[in-house]
C-alpha cells in the first residue's frame, strides 16, 4: 500500500525532466479499488436480497462501510495533498452513485424516475417541453433535466435510461467537485473541505433520492455552480490573477435561469441562502467587515458596483427574479399543486401534534415498517453528534477568533434548521418535508463539521493522529449509516422480493407486462384508475394518465375499496371519465408496506392493519358493462366503455 | 486583430472540431455506437466548455472551476436553448444539433476574441500539473473501474435471475367492429416463461364459437384478429386460455347493449 503511494507521489524533478510538478493522488487509486470492492459486496448482497437469501444484509451494510469509512479516514489525514482530497471527494460521490445504480441496473423503477421518464419520452416524441405529467405534477413546469436528457438521447441514439444514468452520474461528480471547491473557499482549507464533503454525503437523501433520475438531482449541481460564482463575486481573492466581472455576471444570469426552470425547491432555497448571506454582510457592517472580502478594495473591480450588489446580493437578485418570473408566467399551478400540499400537510400535522389533536409518529417507523433495535440505535447515534455540532459551530462562527465572516454565519444559520427538520419527523406528513430539506440543511452541517473537526488539535505523534482519525471516521461512518436509516424505509433500502405497496419493490414483471399492453393496445392518454406502484408503470411505459384525488367530494380510491359496486362508484367512473381500471390482485395479500395502496390521502392511509378485502377487487368481475380485457394472473385491466355508455 | 496578437487556442479548436465532427457523424449516420461516442460530448461538455471559455478568459478562474462549469453550462445550453427553440420548432435531431453546434462555435468565437485582447495576452497562464509518471495509479484506477463494471454485471444478473423466476402468461382481447358493422376480436397471448402449450377458446351466449391451440417459446407472443360468429343474444364473450386441462386465464368482453 505504502509502496503504491510512494511511487505515485514521488517527485521526479531533475536534469532533462519536466519541471512541472506532478499531481499527487496519494492513496486515492488504492481507495478506488477498495471502494470498488465495496460496490461488489453490495451487488452480491442485492442479488441475495432479490432471491431472499440470508447473507444479503451483512454484505450490503458491509459494502457501504467499505466504501465510506476508508475514504473518510483518509480525508481526516493531515498528510493528504489537495489533489488527493479532491480525487477522494469525487470518488466518494461517484461510488455512492454507483451504489444507487446497483439497486436497479437495468431500468428506472423509482416513482420519480418513472415520472421523469414519461416527461422525457413525451418531449422526445412531440418535440415540445412542458407537457402535463400524470405521475408528478411538478415535472410539467420544470423541464431542465428532460431537455438535457432528450438532447443526449436524440443525438447520441441512446435509450432514456442510459442517457438519464449518464446525465445524473456526471451531475453527481460535478456536484462533489463543486461542493469541494465552494467549501474550500469558505473554510480556506482543502482538508476542512474534504471532511465537509464526506459529512455532506451523510444526508439522508444522498444515497437514493438525490441520485435518482429526477429534477432535484440535477438542480443541486447547478446550485453548487452558482455558489462558486457567488463566492468568487464576493471575494476577489479567491480568483486567479485576472477577474472577469462581466463573465461572473453573465454566469449568474445563465445559472439563475437554468436553476429556475429546473427545480422549484432548490431555486427558493438558494434565494433564501444567498439572501441570508447578504443580510449577514449587512449586519456585519458591509463589505469592509466581511471576512471574505474585507481586505479587498473595491477599486480593484473593473467597474464600480452599488454596495447592495456586492457579494451574494446580486446572484440572489438574479435568481429571485428568474424564479419569480418562471413561477408567474409558467409554473405557478404545478408548483402550488406540488409544494403547497406537502407544506400544508406538514404544517397541519405539526399543529395537530402541538395541540394534541393527533399523537406523534414513532421515530424510524413508517406505516408499520419498524427498524430493528440496532438500526434504531444507529439512527439516534447519527443524529446526536450533529446536534452537538451545531452549538459548537455557532460559537466558533459567531464568537470565535478573527473578523466576523458573513458566509460562515450564514452557513451556521442553515445548520440551525437541522433540529427543526428532525422535529418534523415526529409527524407522518412532516417526514417528507424533513427528508426534502436535508440536502440543503446538510450544507450548513457539513461546513461546521469540516471547520471544527479540521481545527481539532491534530498535533502530536503519528499514532495519536491515527487514533484520532480512526475515532472520527468511525463516528462519521455511524452518521452516514444512520442517515441512510433515518431517510429510507427498511423495506426499500435494498431490492428484494415483491412487496405490496413497497415502492420499487412493488414493481414487477406482471406490472411491466400490463404497462406494455397499455402502450401497444390502448389509446395514449386514456384515463386510468390504478394503485400507486402500478400507476408509475402504467403512466410511464404505458402512456396512460393516472387519475387520483376526488370528484364531487368523493375520493376516487373508493372505487377500489367499496365491497360492492354501487351507484357512487358508477358516478365516479362516469363523471371523472375513467376509461380503464387496473386491478392488482396482490393488494389483497398484505397491508401496504408504504402505508397506502393508492394515494397518501386515501381514508385508511398509514393505519392499515389488514389487507384490502378480496371482495373489494373481485366485485369488478360481476359488473355488467365492464370488460376484462387483460389478465396475467396478478393484474387485470377492465374497460369501462360499456359501463359509461349506460 | 493582427496575427502576432492572436493567442493560440488549441482547446477552442478541439471544441469546434468536436462540434463539426458531430455534424458530420450525424449526416453520415453510422449507427448508434460511433454516433453516441462522438455526439455525447457535444451535449454533455463541449458547449459548456465553450461558454465557460467565453465568460472566463484564461487565469480568471481556476481550472477545476472550469470542469464544473463545462458540465453545468452544457446543461444550460441544452435546457435554455431547447426551451426557447421549442416555442417555434419541434425539437428533433437536426434542431438539437444545430442549436448545440451554433452555441459551441459562437461561444468559441467570443472566447477567442476575448483572448486576443492585449490585457488577457499579458497574463501568464499557469501550467497545469502533469500526471504522475508511475503507471501504478492508472492501473489501480483501471482495476477499480473493472471491479465496478463487474459489480454492475453481478447486480444485472440478479435482476434477470429474479425476473426469470416469474413465469406467467398474459391474455388480452379487444373487441371492435369493422366499417360494415361486423364484430371482430383482437386477441393475444404473451408468454413470460418457458416453452408452453395453450388452448384459446371463445364462447358467447353459452356456445363455443372459436378454439385454437397455441404453442409459444420463451418470451414469445401470439396475436390474431378474429371474426367469430357471435350469437345475436350474446351480451358477453368469454375468452379462455387453457393450460393443460385447467382454465389458466379468462377475459369477459361486453358486446351487447348494456341495460
Amino acid at each position: 500500500m505504502s509502496a503504491l503511494k510512494t511511487i505515485a507521489t514521488r517527485p521526479r524533478v531533475g536534469p532533462g525532466r519536466e519541471t512541472r510538478p506532478e499531481l499527487r493522488f496519494g492513496f486515492a487509486p488504492l481507495l478506488a479499488v477498495v471502494a470498488a470492492l465495496g460496490l461488489l459486496m453490495v451487488a452480491v448482497g442485492n442479488t441475495a436480497a432479490r432471491l431472499d437469501e440470508t447473507h444479503a444484509q451483512p454484505l450490503f451494510w458491509g459494502g457501504l462501510i467499505v466504501i465510506y469509512a476508508p475514504i473518510a479516514l483518509r480525508l481526516f489525514s493531515v498528510s493528504a495533498s489537495r489533489e488527493e482530497r479532491i480525487a477522494l471527494a469525487i470518488l466518494l460521490g461517484g461510488s455512492l452513485y454507483v451504489f444507487k445504480v446497483l439497486y436497479e441496473p437495468t431500468s428506472f423503477n423509482l416513482h420519480d424516475e418513472l415520472a421523469t421518464w414519461r416527461q422525457t419520452s413525451d418531449l422526445i416524441s412531440s418535440g415540445r417541453a412542458l407537457s402535463d405529467n400524470p405521475i408528478v405534477t411538478g415535472y410539467a413546469g420544470f423541464p431542465g433535466l428532460e431537455l438535457f436528457t432528450s438532447a443526449l438521447s436524440k443525438l447520441g441514439g441512446l435509450r432514456i435510461f442510459l442517457s438519464g444514468t449518464i446525465v445524473i452520474g456526471l451531475a453527481r461528480l460535478a456536484l462533489m467537485l463543486g461542493l469541494f471547491l465552494f467549501l474550500e473557499r469558505a473554510t480556506r482549507s482543502s482538508r476542512a473541505a474534504g471532511i465537509a464533503v464526506a459529512l455532506y454525503a451523510c444526508n439522508p437523501s444522498f444515497l437514493y433520492f438525490d441520485s435518482q433520475f429526477g429534477y432535484e438531482s440535477i438542480a443541486l449541481v447547478i446550485a453548487a455552480a452558482l455558489l462558486l460564482v457567488a463566492v468568487d463575486w464576493d471575494d476577489p481573492r479567491s480568483l486567479g490573477r485576472r477577474r472577469s466581472p462581466a463573465g461572473l455576471i453573465a454566469a449568474m444570469v445563465i445559472l439563475s435561469a437554468t436553476l429556475a426552470i429546473t427545480h422549484h425547491m432548490t431555486s427558493y432555497a438558494m434565494v433564501g441562502f444567498l439572501g441570508l448571506w447578504a443580510l449577514m454582510i449587512a449586519f456585519a457592517g458591509g463589505r469592509q467587515a466581511s471576512g471574505t472580502a474585507s481586505t479587498v478594495s473595491s477599486a480593484r473591480f473593473a467597474f464600480s458596483r452599488a454596495p447592495w450588489l456586492d457579494g451574494p446580493g446580486l446572484p440572489a437578485l438574479f435568481l429571485a427574479l428568474a424564479a419569480a418570473g418562471w413561477f408567474v408566467f409558467e409554473a405557478s399551478h404545478v408548483t402550488t399543486a406540488e409544494l403547497g400540499d406537502v407544506l400544508k400537510e406538514a404544517i397541519e400535522s405539526v399543529i395537530h401534534l402541538i395541540t394534541g389533536e393527533s399523537g406523534s409518529k414513532t421515530l424510524f417507523q413508517s406505516a408499520g415498517q419498524t427498524n430493528t433495535p440496532a438500526a434504531r440505535v444507529l439512527g439516534v447515534a447519527s443524529i446526536v453528534p450533529l446536534l452537538v455540532l451545531i452549538p459548537l459551530g455557532l460559537l466558533r462562527t459567531w464568537r470565535g477568533r478573527g473578523a466576523p465572516n458573513p458566509l460562515w454565519r450564514a452557513l451556521s444559520v442553515v445548520a440551525l434548521f437541522y433540529p427543526l427538520t428532525m422535529l418534523l419527523r415526529f409527524t407522518q406528513a412532516g417526514t417528507e418535508t424533513s427528508q426534502r430539506a436535508s440536502e440543503f440543511v446538510f450544507l450548513g452541517l457539513a461546513f461546521l463539521g469540516g471547520l471544527l473537526l479540521s481545527e481539532l488539535p491534530w498535533g502530536g505523534d503519528r499514532s495519536r493522529r491515527l487514533r484520532l482519525g480512526l475515532g472520527l471516521s468511525a463516528l462519521m461512518t455511524v452518521i452516514f449509516l444512520g442517515g441512510f436509516i433515518v431517510g429510507e424505509s427498511p423495506v426499500t433500502r435494498q431490492p428484494g422480493p415483491f412487496l405490496v405497496g413497497g415502492e420499487a419493490r412493488a414493481i414487477s414483471p406482471q406490472g411491466l407486462a400490463a404497462a406494455q399492453f397499455a402502450a401497444s393496445k390502448l389509446p395514449p392518454g386514456s384515463r386510468v384508475l390504478v394503485d400507486r406502484p402500478n400507476s408509475t408503470l402504467i403512466s410511464s411505459y404505458g402512456y396512460l394518465d393516472r387519475v387520483s384525488g376526488s370528484i364531487e367530494g368523493i375520493s376516487v380510491t373508493r372505487v377500489f375499496t367499496s365491497k360492492r359496486f354501487d351507484a357512487i362508484d358508477q358516478r365516479v367512473i362516469s363523471n371523472d371519465e375513467i376509461d380503464y381500471i387496473v386491478v392488482d390482485r396482490r393488494l389483497t395479500h398484505e397491508p401496504p408496506a408504504g402505508g397506502y395502496y393508492f394515494e397518501s390521502t386515501e381514508p385508511d392511509a398509514n393505519t392499515y392493519e389488514s389487507p384490502l378485502d378480496v371482495a373489494a377487487l373481485r366485485k369488478f368481475n360481476h359488473v355488467r358493462g365492464l370488460s376484462r380485457i387483460f389478465d396475467n394472473g396478478a393484474i387485470a385491466i377492465y374497460d369501462t366503455s360499456g359501463l359509461r355508455s349506460k | 486583430m493582427s496575427p502576432r496578437g492572436r493567442m493560440r487556442s488549441p482547446d477552442l479548436v478541439i471544441a469546434c472540431g468536436l462540434a463539426v465532427a458531430g455534424l458530420l457523424v450525424s449526416i453520415a449516420d453510422p449507427g448508434s455506437w460511433l454516433q453516441g461516442a462522438v455526439l455525447a460530448p457535444l451535449v454533455l461538455v463541449v458547449p459548456g466548455y465553450a461558454i465557460a471559455a467565453a465568460l472566463f478568459p484564461p487565469a480568471s478562474i481556476r481550472s477545476l472551476d472550469r470542469v464544473v462549469y463545462s458540465f453545468v453550462f452544457s446543461l444550460s445550453a441544452a435546457s435554455l436553448g431547447g426551451l426557447g427553440l421549442q416555442l417555434a420548432l419541434d425539437l428533433d435531431r437536426v434542431i438539437w444539433l444545430a442549436l448545440l453546434v451554433s452555441i459551441t462555435v459562437a461561444a468559441s468565437a467570443v472566447a477567442q476574441s476575448r483572448r486576443a485582447t492585449p490585457s488577457i495576452q499579458q497574463i501568464g497562464i499557469p501550467r497545469a500539473r502533469r500526471l504522475p509518471r508511475s503507471p501504478l495509479w492508472a492501473i489501480a484506477f483501471l482495476a477499480a473501474l473493472t471491479i465496478t463494471a463487474g459489480a454492475i454485471a453481478v447486480a444485472t444478473g440478479g435482476v434477470h435471475e429474479q425476473q426469470g423466476r416469474q413465469r406467467f402468461a398474459s391474455l388480452w382481447a379487444l373487441p371492435g367492429e369493422t366499417e360494415t358493422g361486423a364484430a371482430w376480436i383482437k386477441t393475444g397471448v404473451w408468454n413470460h416463461g418457458g416453452p408452453a402449450r395453450f388452448k384459446l377458446e371463445i364462447s358467447g351466449g353459452g356456445e363455443a364459437i372459436f378454439s385454437r391451440r397455441i404453442r409459444l417459446g420463451p418470451n414469445e407472443r401470439w396475436s390474431a384478429k378474429l371474426r367469430p360468429a357471435v350469437p345475436p343474444d350474446a351480451e358477453v364473450l368469454t375468452v379462455t386460455l387453457k393450460h393443460g386441462s385447467r382454465s389458466y386465464r379468462s377475459l369477459e368482453l361486453s358486446v351487447g347493449e348494456a341495460e
